[in-house]
């Protein structure tokens, strides 16, 4: 059997165990409910905490669009296991604030806290629809980067047995179904398995490259020898670039939706603080691995520097599966484990989305069955609507995550300040985010992504803070007098 | 009759946790800091420390503590479902019980 027909049979064996999860997750459930639907009915425990959390936060970014920026960049994209790290580390910022207010008060989606800290007065209700659109924009861009990678990863798998556009709308189907039929628990279940894989193929690749090129000193000379620039120490722009990205990254993380749903899914606090403990050390085994994947490429293939170098890791398997049957069979191992990060991380995309499209666009509350109803069908659709987008080949990943970023980052104030402090209004939130958004997204869209290597989502920022902290001790100042 | 020291306080086991924490998280800021190499010259020849060049091999150290402290720092966390909101969430919960009072006054 060839590496295709294998790669097909493996396919085929993986879907199969997806639907069957599905199935059992449907089972399982206790009820209707948007908590239940959308949040397994807040059971998740340390290890599939842990492993949903893992498996959500690694995706097609970090499986091909890393691994293709670290072989861009050089070893300066090793800040990518900084910025990894950075985001739990800023959840202590969040969690011990929000857990026990989203426990008490039956928290569901990200608008459900903003409802309750800035209340539902008409700069509330703006702000909450503010947030919920910037939200559902970052996660379509992250659910269009999941279509992209998986495309690329089945028809590779399969030697185009499957074709890219095939893989896309094929796979996109499977993740309704199960999304659809199983909610959280079929999506934290197939996270949990699709998380082992991930780690243990990554840890297999690399071993297979280092070994391969003579250990990790002849593959640093080798990559110094062709490009030197890929070892030399950043310079200003560079560094300034790499703090940039890990406050751009570290931030923005924290906020995405799915992310902070975690945080309600829960069983406990005290499994989601175990679980921020193990996923400490998972930038180590699966960003660093990836980043040292990219770099260890530098000197075997000569890829166009565009979207063409997202094919890094792909081409990689393609070369180890020539290497003899184990070698074919570890290449379709690390294949699946890629495409199971991806699904898992687009599953927990939609699920999100569809929540949040329910309850904090459309305004929708409580805990009816018709909720959880409505938010299937709005995944449905969005799925539907992003697949044309993502049969368009040409942009990188690595691109498109910093989009997403630079979006999501202006939310940062609503949550990690407004958590804190007392005296931040509503208003003074919503104007803030409407500034750093608009200032963010009109550079971005006049060419401009960056200043000085700084991107302009973080400056954008920079001026979202400033708005909040001002307007809101004016807002108070004002309050003051006119009660005077 | 029990002994005062088996049934201490929760405060008083909470105290070294809440100081240890804030200790650890400023000695991360400062790991990220010097992760950087921005103190370093660009032009310098390449030095290789386990097999990878000197600066990123300063990176990845700098980060492997940052996992251990920051781990360390999570299991020191105590996330308590059941404990009294803090911060302007808990505000907003009092505000919420007074203007009920209020209503209920009135009606």
């Amino acid at each position: 059997m060839n590496f295709s027909e294998l790669g097909l049979l493996a396919l085929g064996v993986y879907v199969a165990i997806l639907i069957a999860v599905g199935e059992i997750a449907n089972r399982s459930r206790r009820g209707q409910s948007p908590s239940d639907h959308f949040l397994g009915g807040r059971e998740l425990g340390v290890f599939v905490l842990f492993l949903t959390l893992y498996a959500t936060a690694y995706s097609g970014n970090s499986l091909l669009g890393y691994p293709g920026k670290a072989y861009r960049a050089g070893f300066s994209f090793v800040m990518a296991t900084g910025f990894m790290m950075a985001i739990i580390v800023v959840f202590h910022a969040l969690v011990p604030r929000l857990r026990p207010a989203a426990v008490q008060r039956g928290y569901v989606t990200p608008g459900d806290y903003i409802r309750d800290r800035f209340g539902e007065d008409r700069a509330g209700q703006l702000l909450r629809l503010a947030v919920g659109v910037l939200m559902a924009l970052a996660l379509a861009n992250f659910l269009l980067a999941q279509l992209k990678a998986m495309g690329e990863v089945a028809s590779l798998v399969t030697g185009d047995l499957i074709p890219y556009t095939v893989g896309v709308v094929g796979l996109a189907a499977m993740i309704l179904f199960y999304e659809t039929r199983g909610g959280m628990r079929a999506v934290a279940w197939t996270d949990a398995a699709q998380g082992i894989l991930m780690a243990v193929g990554l840890m297999t690749l690399l071993a297979w490259l280092l070994s391969g090129s003579g250990g990790m000193s002849n593959v640093t000379l080798e990559v110094a020898r062709v490009r030197p620039e890929a070892v030399a120490v950043p310079d200003a722009a560079g560094c300034a670039n790499w703090f940039s990205t890990i406050v751009l990254l570290g931030l923005a993380s924290v906020i995405y939706p799915q992310a902070i749903q975690r945080i309600y899914a829960a069983r406990t606090g005290r499994a989601l603080s175990q679980s921020f403990a193990w996923m400490a050390f998972m930038p180590l085994i699966t960003t660093l691995v990836v980043t040292l994947i990219g770099i260890a490429a530098i000197p075997r293939l000569d890829l166009a520097s565009g979207a063409a170098a997202d094919g890094v890791m792909p081409v990689l398997l393609r070369e180890w599966a020539e290497q003899g049957t184990l070698g074919t069979i570890a290449a379709v191992v690390v294949f699946i484990g890629a495409l199971s990060a991806i699904m898992s991380t687009a599953d927990s995309c939609l699920l999100s989305l569809g929540s949040l499209l329910a309850r904090d666009l459309l305004g929708q509350t409580g805990e009816s069955a018709q909720q959880a109803r409505l938010g299937k069908i709005l995944a449905a659709v969005i799925l539907v609507a992003i697949i044309p987008l993502a049969l368009e080949r040409d942009l990188t990943l690595w691109r498109l995550i910093e989009l997403k970023m630079e979006l999501l980052i202006q939310c940062v104030p609503a949550f990690l300040l407004g958590i804190h402090w007392g005296r931040q209004s509503a208003a003074a939130t919503l104007a803030g985010l409407v500034a750093g958004t608009a200032f963010a997204v009109g550079l971005t869209l006049s060419g401009v992504a960056q200043w000085g290597g700084v991107h302009v989502g973080v400056i954008g920022l920079g001026l979202n803070a400033t708005i909040v902290w001002l307007g809101s001790l004016l807002r108070g100042r004002v309050s003051t007098v006119a009660t005077a | 009759m029990s002994n005062p020291s088996e049934v201490r306080p929760p405060l008083d086991r909470e105290t070294p946790r809440r100081r240890l924490r804030p200790l650890l998280l400023a000695a991360i800021a400062a790991l990220y800091l010097f992760a950087v190499p921005w103190y370093r010259a660009d032009d310098q020849p390449l030095r290789l420390i386990l097999g990878l060049p000197d600066w990123v091999a300063v990176a990845v150290l700098c980060y492997g503590l940052v996992a251990i402290l920051n781990s360390v720092a999570w299991f020191q966390t105590r996330v308590d479902d059941h404990a009294p909101i803090q911060g302007p969430l808990g505000a907003s919960s009092r505000h919420r019980s007074a203007d009920a009072e209020g209503e209920r006054g009135a009606s």
